[in-house]
Protein backbone atom coordinates (compact mmCIF):
# COMPACT_ATOMS: atom_id res chain seq x y z
CA UNK A 1 0.00 0.00 0.00
CA UNK A 2 1.44 3.79 -0.78
CA UNK A 3 2.05 5.57 1.72
CA UNK A 4 -1.01 7.80 2.44
CA UNK A 5 0.33 10.30 5.26
CA UNK A 6 -1.34 14.02 4.31
CA UNK A 7 -2.80 13.32 1.42
CA UNK A 8 -6.52 14.73 1.42
CA UNK A 9 -9.95 13.00 -0.47
CA UNK A 10 -12.65 15.62 -1.38
CA UNK A 11 -16.14 14.28 -1.73
CA UNK A 12 -18.34 16.67 -3.27
CA UNK A 13 -22.14 15.20 -3.40
CA UNK A 14 -24.00 16.64 -6.28
CA UNK A 15 -27.63 15.82 -5.05
CA UNK A 16 -30.17 18.54 -3.93
CA UNK A 17 -31.05 16.09 -1.07
CA UNK A 18 -30.84 16.88 2.22
CA UNK A 19 -27.68 14.77 4.12
CA UNK A 20 -28.53 11.17 4.82
CA UNK A 21 -30.94 11.11 2.19
CA UNK A 22 -29.24 10.47 -1.09
CA UNK A 23 -27.84 7.31 -2.94
CA UNK A 24 -25.32 9.63 -4.31
CA UNK A 25 -23.87 10.58 -0.58
CA UNK A 26 -24.49 7.03 0.40
CA UNK A 27 -22.06 5.58 -2.85
CA UNK A 28 -19.48 8.79 -2.17
CA UNK A 29 -19.70 7.94 1.47
CA UNK A 30 -18.40 4.40 1.14
CA UNK A 31 -15.20 5.12 -0.59
CA UNK A 32 -14.46 8.32 1.86
CA UNK A 33 -14.77 5.84 5.15
CA UNK A 34 -12.73 3.12 3.26
CA UNK A 35 -10.37 5.68 2.50
CA UNK A 36 -10.01 7.16 5.68
CA UNK A 37 -9.32 4.09 7.05
CA UNK A 38 -6.63 4.05 4.79
CA UNK A 39 -4.94 7.08 6.74
CA UNK A 40 -6.25 9.58 4.06
CA UNK A 41 -7.77 12.72 5.59
CA UNK A 42 -11.07 13.80 4.34
CA UNK A 43 -13.64 16.36 4.16
CA UNK A 44 -17.51 15.90 2.17
CA UNK A 45 -19.19 19.23 0.75
CA UNK A 46 -22.79 19.74 -0.21
CA UNK A 47 -22.60 21.53 -3.65
CA UNK A 48 -26.53 22.26 -2.85
CA UNK A 49 -25.68 24.05 0.54
CA UNK A 50 -21.97 25.64 -0.83
CA UNK A 51 -23.57 27.51 -3.70
CA UNK A 52 -26.23 29.64 -0.60
CA UNK A 53 -23.47 32.21 0.48
CA UNK A 54 -20.31 33.51 -1.22
CA UNK A 55 -18.33 31.97 1.41
CA UNK A 56 -19.12 28.96 0.71
CA UNK A 57 -18.15 29.41 -2.86
CA UNK A 58 -14.70 30.31 -1.77
CA UNK A 59 -14.42 27.63 0.83
CA UNK A 60 -15.70 25.26 -2.05
CA UNK A 61 -12.69 26.11 -4.11
CA UNK A 62 -10.25 26.48 -1.34
CA UNK A 63 -11.13 22.99 -0.41
CA UNK A 64 -10.68 21.58 -3.97
CA UNK A 65 -7.11 23.08 -4.24
CA UNK A 66 -6.35 21.65 -0.95
CA UNK A 67 -7.29 18.12 -1.93
CA UNK A 68 -5.42 15.89 -3.50
CA UNK A 69 -8.09 13.30 -5.17
CA UNK A 70 -11.89 14.59 -5.57
CA UNK A 71 -14.38 12.31 -6.07
CA UNK A 72 -18.02 13.91 -7.62
CA UNK A 73 -21.14 11.60 -6.78
CA UNK A 74 -24.19 13.06 -8.06
CA UNK A 75 -27.66 12.00 -9.61
CA UNK A 76 -28.03 12.36 -13.31
CA UNK A 77 -30.45 14.72 -14.33
CA UNK A 78 -31.74 14.89 -17.69
CA UNK A 79 -28.70 13.23 -19.71
CA UNK A 80 -26.45 15.74 -17.61
CA UNK A 81 -25.53 16.91 -14.20
CA UNK A 82 -27.65 18.86 -12.25
CA UNK A 83 -27.22 22.92 -12.89
CA UNK A 84 -25.40 23.52 -9.22
CA UNK A 85 -22.75 20.75 -10.20
CA UNK A 86 -22.37 22.79 -13.95
CA UNK A 87 -22.03 25.68 -11.69
CA UNK A 88 -19.62 24.29 -9.22
CA UNK A 89 -17.78 23.05 -12.49
CA UNK A 90 -17.47 26.28 -14.12
CA UNK A 91 -16.18 27.99 -10.81
CA UNK A 92 -13.68 25.25 -10.27
CA UNK A 93 -12.24 25.73 -13.63
CA UNK A 94 -12.60 29.44 -13.93
CA UNK A 95 -10.30 29.88 -10.33
CA UNK A 96 -7.95 26.43 -10.38
CA UNK A 97 -4.52 26.44 -9.96
CA UNK A 98 -1.68 24.45 -11.38
CA UNK A 99 -1.58 22.15 -8.37
CA UNK A 100 -1.97 18.19 -9.30
CA UNK A 101 -5.50 16.88 -8.66
CA UNK A 102 -6.94 13.97 -9.86
CA UNK A 103 -10.55 13.54 -10.31
CA UNK A 104 -13.21 10.61 -10.28
CA UNK A 105 -17.16 10.82 -10.79
CA UNK A 106 -20.29 8.51 -9.75
CA UNK A 107 -23.03 8.73 -11.78
CA UNK A 108 -26.25 7.19 -10.41
CA UNK A 109 -29.81 7.35 -12.75
CA UNK A 110 -32.96 6.57 -11.97
CA UNK A 111 -33.03 4.60 -14.95
CA UNK A 112 -32.33 0.88 -15.07
CA UNK A 113 -29.58 0.97 -17.49
CA UNK A 114 -26.28 2.25 -16.76
CA UNK A 115 -25.56 3.83 -20.07
CA UNK A 116 -27.29 6.90 -19.41
CA UNK A 117 -25.08 7.94 -17.35
CA UNK A 118 -22.31 7.99 -20.73
CA UNK A 119 -22.96 11.60 -21.32
CA UNK A 120 -22.82 12.50 -17.50
CA UNK A 121 -19.81 11.23 -17.42
CA UNK A 122 -18.06 12.09 -20.80
CA UNK A 123 -18.52 15.18 -19.25
CA UNK A 124 -16.78 15.05 -16.33
CA UNK A 125 -14.59 13.95 -18.36
CA UNK A 126 -13.75 16.79 -20.42
CA UNK A 127 -14.10 18.80 -17.11
CA UNK A 128 -11.33 16.99 -15.76
CA UNK A 129 -9.38 18.30 -18.73
CA UNK A 130 -10.43 21.82 -18.73
CA UNK A 131 -9.44 22.39 -15.24
CA UNK A 132 -6.50 20.67 -15.34
CA UNK A 133 -6.88 17.96 -13.38
CA UNK A 134 -6.34 14.19 -13.99
CA UNK A 135 -9.21 11.82 -14.93
CA UNK A 136 -8.86 8.79 -13.10
CA UNK A 137 -12.12 7.23 -14.50
CA UNK A 138 -16.01 7.26 -13.87
CA UNK A 139 -18.36 4.63 -12.53
CA UNK A 140 -22.29 4.65 -13.88
CA UNK A 141 -24.73 2.87 -11.48
CA UNK A 142 -28.55 2.28 -13.10
CA UNK A 143 -31.65 1.90 -10.89
CA UNK A 144 -30.33 4.62 -8.64
CA UNK A 145 -33.95 4.78 -7.41
CA UNK A 146 -33.44 1.50 -5.27
CA UNK A 147 -30.97 2.59 -3.12
CA UNK A 148 -31.15 4.77 -0.57
CA UNK A 149 -29.40 7.51 2.17
CA UNK A 150 -28.42 5.16 4.17
CA UNK A 151 -24.91 3.57 4.51
CA UNK A 152 -24.25 0.68 1.83
CA UNK A 153 -23.07 -2.12 4.27
CA UNK A 154 -26.81 -1.32 5.65
CA UNK A 155 -28.86 -1.57 2.08
CA UNK A 156 -28.46 -5.68 1.23
CA UNK A 157 -27.24 -8.02 -0.74
CA UNK A 158 -29.13 -6.05 -3.62
CA UNK A 159 -25.91 -3.79 -3.68
CA UNK A 160 -23.40 -6.56 -3.24
CA UNK A 161 -22.13 -5.70 -6.86
CA UNK A 162 -21.79 -2.25 -6.01
CA UNK A 163 -19.68 -2.68 -2.60
CA UNK A 164 -17.26 -5.07 -4.33
CA UNK A 165 -17.04 -2.02 -7.18
CA UNK A 166 -15.98 0.44 -4.26
CA UNK A 167 -13.96 -1.56 -2.56
CA UNK A 168 -11.88 -1.91 -5.78
CA UNK A 169 -11.99 1.72 -6.94
CA UNK A 170 -10.87 2.40 -3.36
CA UNK A 171 -7.70 0.04 -4.03
CA UNK A 172 -6.68 1.47 -7.27
CA UNK A 173 -7.29 4.82 -5.80
CA UNK A 174 -5.35 4.45 -3.02
CA UNK A 175 -2.62 3.29 -4.99
CA UNK A 176 -2.67 6.05 -7.15
CA UNK A 177 -4.09 4.35 -10.19
CA UNK A 178 -6.93 4.72 -12.31
CA UNK A 179 -10.29 2.70 -11.91
CA UNK A 180 -10.48 -0.38 -13.21
CA UNK A 181 -12.54 -2.13 -15.78
CA UNK A 182 -13.71 -4.46 -13.39
CA UNK A 183 -14.83 -1.81 -11.27
CA UNK A 184 -16.92 -0.36 -13.86
CA UNK A 185 -18.62 -3.36 -14.89
CA UNK A 186 -19.62 -4.47 -11.64
CA UNK A 187 -21.11 -0.95 -10.68
CA UNK A 188 -22.96 -1.07 -14.44
CA UNK A 189 -24.37 -4.88 -12.96
CA UNK A 190 -28.38 -4.59 -12.54
CA UNK A 191 -29.00 -4.59 -9.12
CA UNK A 192 -32.37 -6.54 -10.34
CA UNK A 193 -34.15 -7.59 -13.03
CA UNK A 194 -34.81 -4.69 -15.56
CA UNK A 195 -38.88 -5.49 -15.71
CA UNK A 196 -38.50 -5.86 -12.16
CA UNK A 197 -37.58 -2.20 -11.38
CA UNK A 198 -39.56 -0.53 -13.52
CA UNK A 199 -42.97 -2.47 -12.27
CA UNK A 200 -41.55 -1.32 -8.69
CA UNK A 201 -40.85 2.11 -10.15
CA UNK A 202 -44.79 2.55 -11.62
CA UNK A 203 -46.01 0.95 -8.67
CA UNK A 204 -44.31 3.40 -6.49
CA UNK A 205 -45.76 6.15 -8.50
CA UNK A 206 -49.03 5.41 -7.88
CA UNK A 207 -48.65 4.75 -4.16
CA UNK A 208 -47.08 7.76 -3.94
CA UNK A 209 -49.75 9.68 -5.49
CA UNK A 210 -52.56 8.07 -3.60
CA UNK A 211 -51.09 9.89 -0.08
CA UNK A 212 -51.33 13.37 -1.65
CA UNK A 213 -55.22 12.28 -3.05
CA UNK A 214 -53.55 13.08 -6.75
CA UNK A 215 -53.59 9.00 -8.07
CA UNK A 216 -56.51 10.09 -11.05
CA UNK A 217 -54.31 13.30 -11.69
CA UNK A 218 -51.04 11.42 -12.72
CA UNK A 219 -51.61 11.77 -16.65
CA UNK A 220 -52.65 15.89 -16.10
CA UNK A 221 -51.85 17.87 -18.83
CA UNK A 222 -51.45 21.43 -17.14
CA UNK A 223 -50.06 23.36 -19.78
CA UNK A 224 -52.17 21.99 -22.82
CA UNK A 225 -52.73 24.40 -25.17
CA UNK B 1 -45.99 28.85 -35.42
CA UNK B 2 -44.29 29.69 -31.69
CA UNK B 3 -40.72 29.45 -31.06
CA UNK B 4 -39.03 29.59 -28.07
CA UNK B 5 -35.13 30.54 -27.54
CA UNK B 6 -34.01 29.33 -24.26
CA UNK B 7 -30.57 31.84 -24.11
CA UNK B 8 -28.36 30.01 -21.44
CA UNK B 9 -25.27 32.46 -22.40
CA UNK B 10 -24.21 33.50 -18.84
CA UNK B 11 -22.89 37.16 -17.57
CA UNK B 12 -19.01 36.02 -17.67
CA UNK B 13 -19.66 35.49 -21.81
CA UNK B 14 -22.33 38.35 -22.61
CA UNK B 15 -20.28 39.34 -26.02
CA UNK B 16 -21.54 35.33 -26.95
CA UNK B 17 -25.29 37.56 -26.98
CA UNK B 18 -25.03 38.06 -30.57
CA UNK B 19 -25.32 34.32 -31.44
CA UNK B 20 -28.59 34.41 -29.66
CA UNK B 21 -29.80 37.21 -31.70
CA UNK B 22 -29.40 35.75 -34.95
CA UNK B 23 -31.20 32.83 -34.09
CA UNK B 24 -34.10 35.29 -32.81
CA UNK B 25 -33.72 36.82 -36.13
CA UNK B 26 -33.15 34.27 -38.61
CA UNK B 27 -36.35 32.60 -37.24
CA UNK B 28 -38.52 36.57 -37.56
CA UNK B 29 -37.38 36.10 -40.95
CA UNK B 30 -39.37 33.02 -41.49
CA UNK B 31 -42.14 34.77 -40.01
CA UNK B 32 -41.93 32.55 -36.76
CA UNK B 33 -43.32 34.28 -33.63
CA UNK B 34 -40.63 34.59 -31.48
CA UNK B 35 -40.16 34.06 -27.83
CA UNK B 36 -36.43 34.93 -26.65
CA UNK B 37 -35.77 33.89 -22.94
CA UNK B 38 -32.17 35.57 -21.41
CA UNK B 39 -32.11 32.83 -18.89
CA UNK B 40 -29.58 34.69 -16.63
CA UNK B 41 -32.25 37.80 -16.06
CA UNK B 42 -34.49 35.09 -14.64
CA UNK B 43 -35.13 33.89 -11.67
CA UNK B 44 -34.85 30.05 -11.23
CA UNK B 45 -34.62 28.27 -8.60
CA UNK B 46 -32.13 24.80 -8.57
CA UNK B 47 -34.79 21.63 -8.65
CA UNK B 48 -34.81 19.82 -5.49
CA UNK B 49 -35.40 16.27 -6.45
CA UNK B 50 -38.62 15.83 -5.04
CA UNK B 51 -40.41 14.32 -7.82
CA UNK B 52 -43.17 16.88 -6.69
CA UNK B 53 -43.94 18.20 -9.80
CA UNK B 54 -44.85 14.06 -10.83
CA UNK B 55 -46.84 13.10 -7.92
CA UNK B 56 -47.90 16.15 -5.84
CA UNK B 57 -48.95 18.22 -8.17
CA UNK B 58 -48.82 16.30 -11.56
CA UNK B 59 -47.20 18.92 -14.33
CA UNK B 60 -46.52 21.79 -11.87
CA UNK B 61 -43.26 22.22 -10.12
CA UNK B 62 -43.96 22.93 -6.67
CA UNK B 63 -41.82 25.78 -6.36
CA UNK B 64 -43.46 28.87 -7.60
CA UNK B 65 -41.05 30.95 -9.55
CA UNK B 66 -40.35 31.60 -13.51
CA UNK B 67 -39.13 27.79 -13.98
CA UNK B 68 -43.35 27.26 -14.47
CA UNK B 69 -43.83 30.15 -17.06
CA UNK B 70 -40.79 28.87 -18.85
CA UNK B 71 -41.90 25.19 -18.48
CA UNK B 72 -45.47 26.05 -20.20
CA UNK B 73 -43.90 28.35 -22.93
CA UNK B 74 -41.47 25.02 -23.57
CA UNK B 75 -44.80 22.92 -24.52
CA UNK B 76 -46.43 25.83 -26.03
CA UNK B 77 -44.24 26.15 -28.70
CA UNK B 78 -43.70 24.09 -32.14
CA UNK B 79 -39.84 24.37 -31.56
CA UNK B 80 -37.53 25.17 -29.00
CA UNK B 81 -33.92 26.27 -29.56
CA UNK B 82 -31.20 25.90 -26.87
CA UNK B 83 -28.49 28.63 -26.98
CA UNK B 84 -25.60 27.98 -24.76
CA UNK B 85 -21.75 27.58 -24.34
CA UNK B 86 -20.52 24.28 -25.01
CA UNK B 87 -19.37 23.87 -21.17
CA UNK B 88 -17.32 20.91 -20.68
CA UNK B 89 -19.30 19.34 -23.47
CA UNK B 90 -22.55 20.03 -21.69
CA UNK B 91 -25.01 23.06 -21.39
CA UNK B 92 -24.19 25.97 -19.04
CA UNK B 93 -25.60 26.18 -15.74
CA UNK B 94 -27.56 29.17 -16.66
CA UNK B 95 -29.69 27.04 -19.32
CA UNK B 96 -29.48 23.81 -17.27
CA UNK B 97 -31.21 25.59 -14.30
CA UNK B 98 -34.01 26.05 -16.54
CA UNK B 99 -34.32 22.26 -18.29
CA UNK B 100 -33.78 20.99 -14.75
CA UNK B 101 -37.42 21.97 -13.61
CA UNK B 102 -39.34 21.36 -16.86
CA UNK B 103 -38.88 17.44 -15.83
CA UNK B 104 -42.79 17.97 -15.18
CA UNK B 105 -43.47 17.68 -18.96
CA UNK B 106 -42.91 14.08 -18.94
CA UNK B 107 -44.59 11.22 -17.12
CA UNK B 108 -43.16 9.33 -13.84
CA UNK B 109 -44.02 6.38 -16.15
CA UNK B 110 -41.47 4.22 -17.28
CA UNK B 111 -42.04 3.34 -21.31
CA UNK B 112 -39.61 1.54 -23.73
CA UNK B 113 -38.22 3.35 -26.65
CA UNK B 114 -35.55 1.44 -29.16
CA UNK B 115 -35.24 -1.26 -25.95
CA UNK B 116 -34.17 1.44 -23.48
CA UNK B 117 -36.15 2.28 -20.45
CA UNK B 118 -37.44 6.17 -20.57
CA UNK B 119 -40.31 8.01 -18.96
CA UNK B 120 -43.38 8.33 -21.13
CA UNK B 121 -45.34 11.44 -22.54
CA UNK B 122 -47.54 13.38 -20.56
CA UNK B 123 -48.26 15.90 -23.66
CA UNK B 124 -49.46 14.62 -27.05
CA UNK B 125 -47.22 17.59 -29.00
CA UNK B 126 -43.77 18.19 -28.25
CA UNK B 127 -41.95 20.53 -29.29
CA UNK B 128 -38.81 20.52 -32.26
CA UNK B 129 -35.54 21.03 -30.43
CA UNK B 130 -32.55 22.35 -31.91
CA UNK B 131 -29.34 23.08 -29.79
CA UNK B 132 -27.06 25.81 -31.01
CA UNK B 133 -23.51 25.41 -29.29
CA UNK B 134 -21.31 28.23 -28.67
CA UNK B 135 -17.20 26.74 -28.47
CA UNK B 136 -14.04 29.28 -28.06
CA UNK B 137 -11.86 27.27 -30.83
CA UNK B 138 -12.61 24.19 -32.64
CA UNK B 139 -13.05 21.45 -30.07
CA UNK B 140 -13.94 18.09 -31.40
CA UNK B 141 -14.67 16.21 -27.98
CA UNK B 142 -17.04 18.65 -26.83
CA UNK B 143 -18.60 19.26 -30.13
CA UNK B 144 -19.16 15.41 -29.75
CA UNK B 145 -20.26 15.32 -26.36
CA UNK B 146 -22.52 18.22 -26.97
CA UNK B 147 -24.18 16.58 -30.23
CA UNK B 148 -24.60 13.08 -28.58
CA UNK B 149 -26.29 15.44 -25.61
CA UNK B 150 -29.11 16.96 -27.94
CA UNK B 151 -29.49 13.81 -28.95
CA UNK B 152 -30.36 12.13 -25.81
CA UNK B 153 -32.27 15.03 -24.50
CA UNK B 154 -34.63 14.36 -27.26
CA UNK B 155 -35.80 11.12 -26.17
CA UNK B 156 -36.04 12.08 -22.94
CA UNK B 157 -38.17 14.39 -23.47
CA UNK B 158 -40.14 13.06 -26.61
CA UNK B 159 -39.17 15.81 -29.52
CA UNK B 160 -40.39 14.98 -32.79
CA UNK B 161 -37.18 15.99 -34.62
CA UNK B 162 -33.74 17.59 -33.56
CA UNK B 163 -30.43 19.26 -34.43
CA UNK B 164 -27.40 20.20 -32.81
CA UNK B 165 -25.48 23.00 -34.57
CA UNK B 166 -22.02 23.85 -33.27
CA UNK B 167 -20.66 27.65 -34.05
CA UNK B 168 -17.11 29.30 -33.26
CA UNK B 169 -16.85 32.46 -31.62
CA UNK B 170 -14.84 33.72 -34.27
CA UNK B 171 -17.26 32.76 -37.14
CA UNK B 172 -18.56 36.17 -39.09
CA UNK B 173 -22.28 37.36 -37.98
CA UNK B 174 -23.50 35.33 -42.17
CA UNK B 175 -21.23 32.43 -41.08
CA UNK B 176 -22.89 31.64 -38.06
CA UNK B 177 -26.32 32.81 -39.87
CA UNK B 178 -25.11 30.10 -42.49
CA UNK B 179 -25.00 27.37 -40.15
CA UNK B 180 -28.23 28.10 -38.37
CA UNK B 181 -30.04 28.49 -41.57
CA UNK B 182 -29.26 24.88 -42.73
CA UNK B 183 -29.97 23.20 -39.12
CA UNK B 184 -33.43 24.91 -39.00
CA UNK B 185 -33.66 24.09 -42.45
CA UNK B 186 -32.80 20.34 -41.62
CA UNK B 187 -35.62 20.67 -39.10
CA UNK B 188 -38.14 21.45 -41.64
CA UNK B 189 -38.35 25.54 -39.99
CA UNK B 190 -38.56 27.33 -43.08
Amino acid sequence: MMNSDGKRVLLLVGSPKAAGESASEALGAYVIEKMDQRGWNSETIFIRTSLQSEEGRDDLVRSVEDADLIILSFPLYVDSLSAPVIEVMELIAERRTDKKIRFVAISNSGFPEAQHNNVALAICRRFAKAAGMEWVGGLALGMGGALSGKPLEDQGGMVRSVVKSLNLAVEALANDESIPDEAIGLMARPLIPAWMYTTIGNIGWRRQAKRYGTRKKLHDRPYQR
Amino acid sequence: MKALVLNGVGKNVQHLGRIGEIVVRELRSLQWEVHDLVLRDIEIAPCMGCFGCWVQTPGVCLIDDDAREVTRKIIGSDLVVYVTPITFGGYSSDLKKALDRSIGLISPFFTRINGEVHHEKRYNHAPKLLGVGIVHEPDEESERIFKTLIGRNAINMHNPVHAACVVHESQSDPEVQGGIRAALNGLGVR
